[in-house]
């Protein structure tokens, strides 16, 4: 019956109020119902989108090209929907990626690693009233200072890219790398110094003492 | 390839959220609809949600994308 009534296309009912058999029904069902059913697909992601970008000028003459190209991925991934959610809501979550991942390659494609990892560091002194504290902090920074050097130059590269914003599709073009294997990489550099922390006495109640507001 | 105070501190604080198992990108956006769904109802996150949410507290790319999900589907989904 839900597919029954998807065939009768968004004219009869929008497709804002489909389920998520509905929507798998039509968009497998190919022929003129498919057409439809991607041309709603992707009239909702560009209105998702455009509520998603607002406050990024810059992205929205590239709308229409993500939404496009967010319909094929998603079009592809069909068997990967779980229906553990709406549907609108999966199809979304992967438009989203597709679109900051075009955005952050566009933003970034001109900026090298090097020029992002080798800028110069200034050290500036604590200001924390509490002398005790002002010195567990100093400490725990020439720690963590002295366990950066032990990581991988590659560890060490991504870590710091990351902490200077460089996206992660861009750090894993430059690298060679996927995001998932990215990720990895940068998660075990994490625990690295966390346990070469904590080997020194530092422990995350430490660290949350430190940071505790004032 | 010195990180200055900032920065440190910065990564001390990402230290502090750091666990030993962690999802990676790929299955925080598997899980995400779901996440997303489940706190616009107010319902309790499941163990899968809660790593969901310890990903969203490490991984910068992630977070921005998740906040973008919410203004994408915020007025649909609480409809």
């Amino acid at each position: 019956m839900e597919a029954a009534s998807a065939a009768e296309g968004p004219e009869h009912k929008s497709s804002e109020h489909w389920s998520n058999e509905q929507w798998l029904d039509a968009l497998r069902a190919g022929g003129v119902l498919a057409a439809l059913a991607e041309a709603a697909l992707i009239r909702l992601l560009r209105a998702g989108l455009q509520r998603a970008l607002a406050a990024k000028p810059e992205a929205l003459p590239w709308i229409d090209d993500f939404a496009q190209e967010s319909a094929m991925r998603i079009l592809s991934q069909l068997d990967r929907f779980r229906a553990d959610s709406r549907f609108t809501t999966w199809a979304m979550a992967i438009a989203i990626r597709v679109a900051f991942d075009e955005m952050r390659r566009k933003r970034w494609r001109d900026v090298s690693l090097d020029a992002v990892t080798e800028s110069g560091a200034t050290q500036t002194p604590s200001t924390d009233p509490d002398p005790e504290r002002q010195l567990a902090k100093a400490q725990m920074l020439a720690s963590l200072d002295s366990a950066l050097n032990d990581l991988t130059t590659r560890q060490r590269t991504a870590l710091v890219a990351e902490l200077r914003g460089m996206p992660q599709t861009e750090i894993t073009r430059h690298l060679g790398t996927n995001r998932n294997a990215l990720y990895k990489l940068t998660h075990d550099a994490r625990k690295q110094l966390k346990g070469a922390l904590q080997q020194r006495g530092i422990t995350l109640e430490t660290i949350d003492w430190v940071f505790e507001p004032q | 390839m010195a990180l200055d105070t900032k920065e440190l501190n910065q990564l001390l604080e990402l230290l502090a959220r750091t666990h030993e198992q962690e999802i990676d990108c790929e299955a925080c956006l598997e899980q995400i609809s779901r996440f997303a769904e489940t706190r616009i109802r107010g319902d309790q996150f499941d163990e899968m949600l809660k790593n969901v949410l310890q990903h969203l507290s490490v991984c910068a790319d992630c977070h921005e994308e998740w906040q973008a999900l919410v203004r994408a589907i915020g007025p649909e989904a609480s409809s």
